[in-house]
């Protein structure tokens, strides 16, 4: 934005007409594109290297969304444990549900360093299901910190039920509000297919807190929400009468098992009420592609990643940062108010997590795949 | 509640946070004045300066810059026949004929009075249903939200001009244009092409910019001419004035209307200048002048488009639903105050809530006389012949058209609506129905898929879904029928 408009007043003066559009389109490209030639971070020592220089986050989402916030919630604290007069700056690139922003981010930043990177439990998705549009590959980005948040499955307390065992037997009543099938619903989907539900799924809705509307109205009857916006605005609806909690989606820790939400630990995960339901515990490629897509979308809901390239003394420094950064209680009172009682994951633990997530089995993807296909359309993948 | 706003004023009333609220305004003013740069752009810019602020602080600040930039948007609207963001859109039809009559000073002055008197009354009705909002928005089910779409659909109607063919034909080809990008439901994509930049669909400020801005200035340089015909300007400020004592229930019914299709939740903003638009038109006894410059037409949408910021603040502060890109990232700045949209923004956060509807306030009056007072001066804009104008015109709207997604595409989609944008004024198509019929596109398309997977055919009997489609049958052949009465539609 400053760039043209800085170029229009020399350009403006001149106020001839015979300036041709193209010029116009080249001479604003010039402006963006130019950008001058900037020091080697990876030939200063750690400790050093970014002091005095601009980091920039890329964010894939437009401005307000859940991944900015979560952006601009560590920008300031992480700038206090870089070296001084290193500033950070959020950088919003949207666009196709981050495919564009990650594209962009993997293909054509400079690996120098100076930029990172913001993944979203989406830009997983599309990426485990193989959307013919991303180019971008999780292998070649080495990730710094991770922010897992869970969800909440609940009810409207007219279908007379107070645990997932009952739920099981409510038959065909169930009406689920969503966005879309390989977005974020995809979770609650697959548990309810795993569970055995019969659920009518209404997509098209335009955010959680439509569907949450969507709820209270009685337009639906099951849903979820993230566990933050579940203790603000569902937890009331509960001491009111208006919601019973079932269950959460749970997590995954390093070892691939699914364990209570952090947040929620008293209320039981799909592995339980499985359990309950069932008589025993969950197993097949369906429950593998749930693992899988909960280690993508709960456990790693918001990544923190650089180029490989980078250069490693840049890497070394941030995951310093980083380390300490997940230590400090100024940062840790606004981010366990905004996100949610949960830990920080560091470069190890995401590397476990990434596992279970990315390296699903063949047989668990084809059956994922097949589900998105035969119950949602979805014939891209 | 009374105890407690007088409370909230009295927070307000700190000498550093009426600085940070006057800097909010300033903020407001510049990004409305600059075409293309929308809400959501200026709340950007504050966002990383509300990190660890005082909330009273931040919100003085977030909310001044938001209450304003519906004032500011009006200068581009009016003088250049450029929208200035999307709520100052239905202000073109009428303001910039009113340019070209040499009559900018007033119908700058209207805009302005009516933009602050909607701005407080807005705020005021925003005060008065706060308590009762939960309930009335509860009530508004997906099957009535597609009504109130085909309600908007309904204004092409009003903005037809003799044809009311092409008027509607035009509102399809919007309503096309608008099904580009991904599918609301299903992840089809449609004309997409495999070009990454169209999976998002084209962006509003560029179709808008394309299809408005782009053939006036073509048209302005071919003919060699300036905006105002004649070489003075006639009458002023108080003409503007007056104009709006004269049309007092004008100012109030369309501002409580903006207040209200403000709260609809999903529909938001974007609809509720034109629909006050239709409104002037349809409750005006004479309608021969509108299209060409008729006060009434500045009036309507000016008023109700600073009113529907305190409406859209309902579904935004009590479910946490932002009607618009300005609303989602106050939204974001809320979460970062440690402020939870929710029920909670009615007890435990109330003076917070109260904080932001004075701030609303008052920045509606010192925003109102911030543009006033050089509005003037800046109409003698329309005397600077559009050869000298255009250079500047055109870095501008490049600037605002590529803001949009910062991506080539869009100054390629500028150029190409552009060009069908002055076709469509050389050969006498209505252009504002294109424009409804994109922007209700999306939200149409939305609710009417969510009826039909949730209710089958039932949803048509719902009590007020045939409300809302009987309003919409009345303003549609209302709009058609008047049509052939009215002259040619002057500019636009």
């Amino acid at each position: 934005m400053t760039g043209p408009s800085a170029n229009s007043r020399s350009l403006g003066s001149a106020s001839t007409l015979r300036v041709p559009a193209w010029l116009w389109i080249g001479l604003s490209c010039l402006v963006v594109a130019g950008c001058a030639e900037a020091p080697d971070l990876g030939e200063r020592a750690v400790g050093e290297v970014y002091r005095g220089e601009l980091l920039r986050i890329m964010v894939p989402f437009g401005p307000g969304g859940g991944s900015d916030t979560w952006a601009r919630l560590i920008a300031p604290h992480l700038q206090r444990h870089l070296p001084e007069g290193a500033r950070i700056q959020v950088v919003n690139v949207p666009g196709a549900t981050s495919v564009a922003g990650a594209n962009e981010y993997a293909l054509r930043t400079r690996p120098d360093g100076r930029t990172i990177f913001v993944s979203a439990g989406s830009t997983f998705f599309v990426y485990l299901l193989g959307e013919p549009m991303v180019r971008y590959e999780f292998r070649d980005l080495e990730p710094l910190l991770a922010s897992p948040s869970g969800g909440v499955v609940f009810v409207r307390p007219d279908l007379g039920v107070s645990s997932p065992r009952e739920l099981s037997r409510v038959g065909e009543r169930l009406l689920y509000g969503g966005i879309s099938a390989t977005g974020n619903d995809l979770l609650p989907l697959l548990a309810f297919e795993i569970l055995g539900l019969e659920v009518t799924p209404i997509l098209g809705y335009t955010s959680k807190g439509a569907t949450r509307i969507a709820f209270q109205q009685g337009e639906t009857n099951i849903e979820y929400q993230t566990t933050p916006a579940y203790l603000t605005n569902v937890v009331p609806l509960v001491e009111a009468g208006e919601a019973v909690p079932l269950f959460s989606f749970g997590m995954v820790d390093g070892q691939g098992q699914v364990i209570p939400d952090p947040a929620a630990p008293d209320l039981p995960t799909v592995a339980d009420a499985y359990r309950a339901i069932h008589g025993r515990a969950p197993s097949g490629a369906a429950w593998e592609a749930y693992v899988a897509v909960l280690a993508a979308g709960v456990t790693m809901q918001k990544v923190l990643w650089i180029r490989q390239e980078a250069p490693a003394s840049a890497v070394a420094e941030l995951r310093e940062a980083i380390a300490d950064l997940i230590e400090d209680p100024a940062f840790l009172e606004p981010a366990r108010r905004q996100l949610g009682d949960y830990p920080f994951l560091l470069a190890d633990e995401i590397d476990e997590a990434l596992r279970a997530g990315v390296g699903m089995s063949p047989e668990a993807l084809e059956w994922l795949k097949d589900f998105l296909r035969e119950r949602f359309q979805v014939d891209r993948i | 509640m009374l105890t407690a706003a007088v409370e909230a004023l009295v927070t307000l009333a700190d000498p550093g946070r009426m600085g940070l609220l006057f800097a909010g305004i300033g903020i407001g003013l510049l990004v409305g004045i600059l075409p293309g740069l929308s809400g959501t752009v200026g709340m950007s810019l504050v966002l990383p300066f509300v990190f660890g602020m005082d909330p009273g602080d931040a919100l003085a600040l977030l909310m001044g810059m938001v209450a304003v930039i519906h004032t500011a948007d009006t200068f581009p609207s009016v003088l250049l026949g450029v929208p200035g963001s999307s709520g100052s859109q239905a202000t073109i039809v009428d303001g910039y004929p009113m340019a070209r009559n040499g009559e900018a000073s007033r119908a700058l002055a209207a805009a302005f009075f009516s933009s602050m008197v909607g701005g407080i009354l807005g705020a005021l009705v925003l005060f008065l249903i706060l308590p009762v909002a939960r309930p009335l928005v509860l009530a508004l089910g997906s099957p009535e939200l597609f009504m109130l779409t085909l309600l908007g659909l309904a204004t092409v109607g009003v903005l037809s001009g003799t044809r009311p063919i092409l008027g509607i034909l035009a509102g399809l080809l919007g309503l096309l244009i608008g099904a580009v990008g991904a599918a609301p439901a299903v992840p089809h994509y449609r004309y997409t092409f495999d070009s990454l930049y169209l999976f998002d669909g084209v962006s509003l400020p560029v179709l808008a910019l394309g299809l408005f801005a782009l053939p006036e200035l073509l048209d302005l340089l071919i003919g060699k001419q300036r905006i105002a015909r004649g070489a003075v300007l006639v009458g002023g400020w108080l003409q503007g004035f007056r104009d709006v004592i004269q049309h007092r229930w004008l100012v109030a019914r369309c501002s409580i209307l903006g207040v209200v299709i403000g709260l609809v939740p999903g529909l938001g903003g974007s609809v509720v200048d034109w629909i006050s638009y239709g409104h002037a038109v349809q409750s005006a006894p004479d309608r021969e002048r509108f299209g060409k410059g008729d006060v009434r037409g500045v009036i309507g949408p000016e008023s109700s488009n600073n009113a529907k910021e305190g409406g859209t603040l309902v579904p935004t502060l009590l479910f946490g639903i932002p009607g618009s890109g300005t609303t989602a990232v106050l939204l974001g700045g809320l979460g970062i105050l440690g402020l939870q949209a929710g029920p909670a923004m009615l007890t435990t956060h109330l003076d917070a809530t109260l904080v932001i509807i004075w701030t609303l306030a008052i920045a509606n009056v010192f925003g109102t006389m911030a543009c006033l007072l050089p509005s003037r001066l800046i109409a003698r804009i329309s005397l600077v012949p559009a050869v000298r104008l255009a250079p500047f015109l055109i870095v501008v709207m490049l600037a605002g058209a590529y803001q949009s997604t910062r991506h080539w595409g869009d100054l390629f989609a500028f150029f190409a609506i552009g060009l069908l944008g002055w076709v469509m004024k050389q050969t006498g198509w209505p252009r504002p129905p294109l424009l409804i019929g994109f922007v209700l596109a999306a939200a149409s398309e939305r609710y009417l898929w969510i009826s039909w997977s949730r209710y089958g055919w039932s949803w048509l009997l719902h009590p007020g879904v045939v409300v809302l489609g009987v309003l919409t049958l009345i303003f549609l052949v209302g709009g058609i029928r008047m049509g052939g009465r009215l002259g040619k539609t002057g500019d636009v």
